[in-house]
């Protein structure tokens, strides 16, 4: 009997689990991707390979931020490969970093995805979640001045979105 | 463990991200379902890769190609490869591997929903691939842990995964083989040259 309960446990504990976290990493998912399908896709494969080992996870200090870290390697996974092996997905969509489209200026979305993918997850990672510059640099397995350096430059590049005085300064 | 920047640019983008991420609808029940339908599909597939791996480690050792037969065919799931079974390789009779492994290929026949297809891989140098369960197999790169997700699948969904369906993506479909294809993807920081090692490995026979 007793074997036969613990599946159930550890389903309804996973699910909990999901519902509990899901808004948050689905919306990291998101803003990595830029795209409702493919961030579902990533969290969902990201929550189904915690499931796989949940009793690991379920332990971990952090089970969010292991699980996080599921998600962020899927999606650097999913770039190398593009960048690599000039596989065609769908997943997501990477752009080349180019300088903004004026037409982009409202959509910071947009202007997220025109970032390279570690520039992206860089933000992602230090203004969605939050995450200090050392917890980013070692989940994108960066130097903390790598992170700082991209966290700069990016903000840069998004300044004219996000910045109302930026207009004013640079007629 | 947040760093707040006294960058007012910071808490600028930090508002504005927080902003239109909320703004993105989660649909929590679906992704509770789906995540529990795929976890549990890869909960199998691990415990049936653990339960073969140190044989299909052996068999890669030793040379082993794996060979998945047409249904009625008189070999069972896996076939010794010339290294191994035949005549051919002067190593071949003092395997140690060919009892065990051949012993497990009528559970690899018997796990196979679409056994009317031929597939051999000879496993590229480094690389250890285990025994398909279900219709799925993985190849690790033993000196990295790149992993290659593999599954066989009937033609009928090979458009699909072609590009046909957006909910049906894999980072390599290979073209249909008598009546069947494979998809490949990568895990566990594989490269899209690993992907490639391994479709190329495969041998398809109709």
């Amino acid at each position: 009997m007793r074997g036969w309960r613990r599946p159930l446990d550890v389903t309804e504990e996973f699910e909990t689990f999901v519902r509990e976290t899901a808004p948050r990493l689905h919306r990291t998912a998101w803003l990595l991707c830029g795209d409702h399908h493919a961030a579902e896709d990533l969290v969902q494969s990201a929550y189904a390979q915690a499931f796989a080992r949940w009793r690991r996870v379920s332990r971990a200090d952090d089970p969010v931020a292991y699980t996080r870290a599921i998600l962020v390697n899927a999606f650097r996974s999913v770039h190398r490969l593009k960048r690599s092996g000039e596989i065609p997905t769908d997943v997501t969509t990477e752009r080349e970093a180019r300088p903004l489209d004026p037409d982009l200026r409202l959509d910071l979305t947009a202007a997220l995805a025109a970032l390279p993918p570690i520039d992206r997850s860089v933000v992602v990672l230090r203004y969605w979640d939050d995450l200090s510059i050392a917890d980013t640099a070692r989940l994108l397995d960066l130097s903390e001045s790598a992170v700082r350096t991209r966290a700069h430059r990016t903000l840069q590049r998004l300044r004219p979105l996000v910045d109302p005085s930026y207009e004013r300064a640079t007629p | 463990m947040n760093q707040k920047s006294d960058h007012p640019t910071d808490s600028r983008l930090r508002t504005a991200l927080h902003d239109r991420a909320l703004a993105e609808p989660v649909d929590v029940d679906r992704l509770v379902a789906g995540s529990l339908t795929c976890g549990r599909r890869l909960r199998a597939r691990r415990r049936a890769t653990l339960g073969g791996s140190a044989l299909a480690i052996a068999a890669v050792a030793a040379g082993v190609v794996w060979l998945v037969p047409h249904e009625g065919s008189a070999e069972a799931g896996f076939a010794a490869s010339p290294t191994a079974g035949t005549s051919d390789s002067p190593t071949a009779s003092s395997s140690p591997t060919a009892t065990p492994t051949l012993r497990s290929l009528q559970e690899v026949k018997d796990s196979l929903d679409a056994a009317d297809y031929s597939l051999a891989i000879d496993p590229p140098a480094g690389w250890s691939c285990t025994e398909p369960a279900d219709d799925k197999f993985t190849c690790t790169q033993e000196s990295t842990g790149h992993a290659v997700a593999v599954t066989i699948r009937g033609i009928a969904q090979h458009d699909d995964y072609d590009g046909g369906d957006p909910d049906k993506t894999s980072y390599l479909v290979t073209d249909g083989h008598d009546g069947h294809f494979a998809t490949l993807n990568p895990y566990a920081g594989a490269t899209g040259e690993d992907v490639q090692t391994i479709a190329e490995s495969f041998t398809w026979s109709s």
